[in-house]
Parts: structure tokens; sequence; C-alpha cells
């Protein structure tokens, strides 16, 4: 039994020393930071953001819909008002646009997590499984090198973009475990109603398209007369079996490109027909975390596009990446 | 430019050491344990008595019944029910010893699980209807929304979530269809908070009464309607003023239930503002 815990102490311990092509933490990165760009621009830089920033995050008497005490940050600032919640958005949106380019390492990361966990926390009714990925996926950038490469800071270290420096490759498997979890809970929760089920006809989506709180057009259905019925139910049959067996790109790395491929049309899907946010964005930023030899190649490919010609006689120095192979698991 | 470089190269000596590679693989172990023991599917908070009475649940319900008769197990719908709130209750209860400590954990550093998206689909859903009366010197009533026209004054609709948007300048049309504002009166149908809608309401007369001064009554309106099910597409479906507030110009108010006259006139309090939970730990989209 105790050589049998030590084996398994020893497998997990050797799974979190491996190192491979930072590549593919550092397109999360970039990916990560756009997606809150998409979140945050508008709040700052729009009136119909500003309105909603007023409305649902300020204190009433701040032209917000309810009382707010305000979170404990918020309070130290000067309470639940328009402009520290302002402030708060625009210094993650400043901090976005750092960690996208990649300047200052994972600091405008935790800035970034930090400003917008304080400002978003505000009013927990109005937020939604988008936040949480949010705070989970910056969680795990902080963890991750992911400005080794594919930043500005790799550019002013070395002179180049890319950098095929390993790097340790725990924090992308976690967030592919964690990108599983939400993939496959959410599937698994689905399964309590029988719409998701043959028991009523896999007619989740058709229902779901209907709902004026999620639906961009819920008339579109009721004016289709019928003819969406079979293509929503096979979205619906696809969703489910698409979430609920997410969690095989842990087990079965071959089939990673079959769940991912699946995904954008889902998630394409989701973002002409339905109003969430930025969750989809966001599930998809994570997506490079199944192919870390993949990014690594095609950093490479791309460090050899930016980079300018080396002289005939000065022999290529560029390592070949290191990525897990596919049949290594994570 | 990376603050962190000098300080991780200047321990990297300290972060190769054997003892340290044990301890952050246990530590990872420990983060994982966490986020699958918080993310466990469940609910995230036990579903209030009116939710139970809910058509969709209780279609829900029935449906269980109807296929429990036909491998010969008769159970009603209420008996149904009751078990699963028992079972909700003390899976709930247990639940919450158990991951306490993670959910402490996960909420500090940001990670916070719980991830039901689109569980089931709402068969009644009710959509936020705000309108307005005013004084009617065209004696066109156009805009009238439910046919209501009560002397020389009309009532003109300001938007109907998810369908119409009849006054951009009152409420911009990207502020309507932004997910978090859906969110906010999606609660208000839906939440266990019943004051939520007369909050919205109270927000929506104060930015009516500052953008026209000719606003005589605020009305919000939840109105619902069954959603077209494949199966049962023929059946007619018409709507139903689940609730509606009129907020006068002195202040008072007049609410009606289900076509019943709730409250009589009376102005609307604040309520004492309640400092919320950290967010999003685990919500709809």
């Amino acid at each position: 039994m105790k050589d049998r815990l030590g084996r398994v102490r020893d497998w997990f311990v050797a799974q979190t020393i491996t190192v491979e092509d930072g590549a593919a933490m550092a397109m999360v990165r970039i990916g990560v930071g756009l997606s809150l760009l998409v979140l945050l621009v508008p709040f700052v830089a729009t009136d119909a953001g500003r309105e909603i920033v007023r409305f649902a995050f300020c204190d009433d008497d701040f032209g917000g819909y309810r009382g707010m005490v305000g979170t404990p940050v918020v309070r130290m600032l000067g309470g639940p008002t328009e402009s520290v919640l302002q402030g708060l958005f625009i210094t993650a949106t400043v901090a976005s646009v750092f960690m996208t380019v990649g300047l200052f390492g994972r600091l405008p990361i935790l800035v970034a997590a930090i400003a917008t966990n304080v400002a978003l926390a505000q009013n927990a009714d109005v937020s939604g499984g988008g936040d949480a990925l949010l705070g989970n996926a910056l969680f795990l950038l902080l963890l991750a090198d992911c400005t080794n490469t594919l930043s500005l800071d790799c550019r002013l270290r070395t002179g180049r973009f890319v950098d095929p420096t390993p790097v340790a490759a725990w924090p992308r498997k976690l967030a592919l475990v964690q990108l599983s979890i939400v993939y496959t809970v959410t599937g698994v929760q689905k399964l309590v109603s029988s719409a998701w089920t043959p028991f009523d006809g896999f007619s989740a989506l058709y229902q779901i398209l209907q709902s004026p709180q999620w639906a961009r057009s819920p008339g579109l259905v009721e004016g289709a007369d019928g003819w969406l019925v079979v293509p929503a139910a096979i979205m619906s049959i696809a969703t489910i079996v698409w979430e609920v067996g997410f969690f095989l790109v842990l087990i079965k790395p071959r089939w990673r490109w079959v769940f991912a491929v699946t995904g954008v049309a889902i998630h394409v899907g989701i973002l002409s027909l339905m109003e969430v946010g930025i969750f989809s964005w966001l599930s998809m930023s994570l997506y490079p975390t199944m192919f870390p030899r993949q990014c690594g190649q095609v950093a490479t490919w791309l460090d050899r596009r930016l980079r300018p010609p080396a002289p005939a006689s000065t022999p290529a120095s560029t390592p070949a990446p290191v990525g897990d192979p596919p049949a290594a698991g994570l | 430019m990376d603050p962190f470089r000098p300080l991780l190269r200047a321990l990297a000596p300290l972060f190769e050491h054997p003892r340290w590679l044990r301890l952050r693989a246990l530590l990872i172990a420990l983060h994982l344990v966490a986020v699958v023991a918080v993310a466990c599917p469940a609910p995230v908070r036990s579903m209030p008595a009116s939710s139970w009475k809910r058509a969709a649940v209780q279609e829900e319900l029935q449906g269980w019944s109807q296929r429990l008769a036909t491998i010969g197990v008769t159970r009603s719908s209420a008996d149904i029910q009751a078990w699963s709130m028992e079972v909700q209750t003390r899976w709930l209860a247990v639940r919450r010893e158990l991951v306490w400590p993670f959910q402490k954990y996960l909420r500090a550093v940001g990670a916070a699980q719980g991830w039901y998206m689109f569980t089931g689909p709402d068969r009644e859903p009710q959509r936020f209807v705000l309108a307005f009366t005013s004084v009617d010197d065209t004696g066109t009533g156009d805009d009238t929304v439910v046919g209501v026209k009560t002397g020389t004054r009309r009532e003109e609709l300001v938007f109907e979530l998810g369908y119409e948007l009849k006054h951009p300048e009152l409420v911009l049309p990207d502020f309507l269809d932004d997910h978090r504002i859906r969110r906010a009166l999606f609660q208000a149908s839906w939440s266990k908070s019943e004051s939520t809608f007369n909050l919205l309401c109270t927000a929506f007369n104060k930015r009516l009464r500052t953008k026209r001064t000719d606003v005589d009554d605020v009305v919000c309106r939840l109105v619902s309607r069954p959603v077209e099910h494949p199966a049962r597409r023929a059946r007619a479906r018409s709507d139903t003023v689940v609730r509606e507030l009129k907020m006068h110009r002195d202040g008072t108010t007049h609410e009606t239930r289900d076509g019943v006259a709730s409250t009589a006139k009376r102005p609307v309090r604040k309520p004492p503002a309640v400092p919320k939970a950290p967010s999003a730990s685990g919500a709809a989209p």
C-alpha cells in the first residue's frame, strides 16, 4: 500500500516538473487579454457601457438600481460610486492592454485580476459563468510563465518575439483540467432537465432560443414555423454530448481536435444566437492548452517569418520546441 | 521589463530543491481537489418554495411521474417534489460541510467554481415591459401597448425585453442588449428576492422622469407567455400580465399581481443596502 502511494506521489511529482514550449500559455494570455478588452472597453468608452456600470454596479444614490454597501476594497476606495467603479475598470483595461502585448510580466495580470474581481463582485446578481471563468483564467495565468514568449518582454529581453526556452508545463495542464471541468460539469448539470434528453425530444435549445433573457432574437423560433425543430434538436444533441464527454480530452489527446473544432462551432453558434457576455471568447482562449506542441510549432513558424534573414554562414539557432507528445496524456 | 523575473531568477535554486518540488506537487494536488470538489454538480443554493410552483418545474415533475408509471412505479408529482426537496436539502447540507474550506480558498484566489449554464429551459419566461403614460395631445394613441387608454392619457411602450425598443433615447439599445442588464431584468421574474422587480421599476421611474418631463405614470410589467414546444406547436399561447407596478407622478404606487390589485397607493421605500456575496459562485451565463 505504502509502495503504491509512493508510486502515485512520484508519478504526480514527475507530472509537475515537466517542461515545454511556453507558446500555448502565451496564446492563452493573448486570448484572455483580448476577451477582457471586449468586456471592458465598452464599459469605459461607450455611453451604453458607462450606463451599464452606473445601473448595475453603483449604489442607487449614484444611478444604480439597488442599494449597495460595496465590497471592502470598494468601500476603502470611496464607496460604490461611478468614479470609483470607472477607475477600477479603466485600471483593468490598461492592465489588459499590457497583458495582451506581454509587457511587465505577470504584474498586469495581477492588476487586472484584482481590479476586475473587486469591481464585478459588486453585484453578484448580474454576474455569471463568464465572470467565474475570467477569475479562473487570470489565476492560472498568474501561475504560468506566460510572457516568456510571444510578448514585448521577450522582444526586449532577447531581441525576438519568440523564445523557445522551455517553461513549466503544470500551469497549462491545470488550465486544461479546469476547462474540462467547466464543460463536463455544465453538461452533467443539464441532465437534470428532460429537455436535454430524448425524453423530451432534445427540445432544450428550441425552447431556450425563445427566452427573451438570453436569445438575441426570441421571435426567430416563432417566425420559423417549425422548421427549426430538427436543427435545434441536432444542436442540443451535439451540445450535450460534447459537454458531457469533454473530459475525454484529458485521456485521449488524439480526440482533442474533434472537441476543439466542435467547441468553436458551438461557441460561434452561441455568439450569433445568444447574449452571454464574454464566456465564449474566454472558453476559446483556453483552447491552446490542448495543443502545446502545435502552439510551439506555430510560434517557431512566426519566429522565422518575423526574424530578418540570417547570414548564410550562421547556423540556425532555434531549437525544436519542447512539448508533450500526443500520447503523454495531459 | 518583467518585475518578477529577477526575483524568480534569484530564487531559482530554491525552486529546484526536491523538497520544494514535492511541496509544489502537493499544493497543485490540493488545488485540483478543491476545484473538483466545489465544481461537483449541485444547485448552488436551495430552490425557494415559490420556484417549485413554476410551470417549468411542475411540468418536469409530471413528466417524471409519467415515466415512472411506465415502468410500474406509481408516484405522484407531489411525491416526487417532496422527495426532491428532501434530497436537495440533505445533499446541500452535506456538501456545505465538505466543501466550505475549499470554497473559501477558491474565492480568495478569485477562482470560484459552480458551472450551471442553461441547465433547463424556462418554459414560461417572463418579459420585462417598461411603459409610461403621458397626456395624449394627438388623440391617436398609436403606441398604445395593451389597449389601455384612460381619459386623455395614453400609454407608450419604452421597451419589451427581447422584442421591441420604442424609445432608444430613453433606454439605449446596447444597454438593453447587455447580458448583465438582461440578467438583472431576469432576476425580477425569477429571483427569490421579489423586491428586485420593485427596485428595477424605481430605477427606471427615476430615469424616465429625468429624461422626459411629460411622463405621468411609469408602468413596469412582467408578461408571461409559454414558449413554443416542438411537441405542442399547435397549442394556443397567450400573454398573461403576472405583475404590474404603476408609479405615479406624486410618488405613490399601485401594484397588481395576477390581475389582483395587491397594494394600494403607497410611496416606494428604499430597502436597506445589503453587502453582496463575492461574485460568480456560479451562475447562468
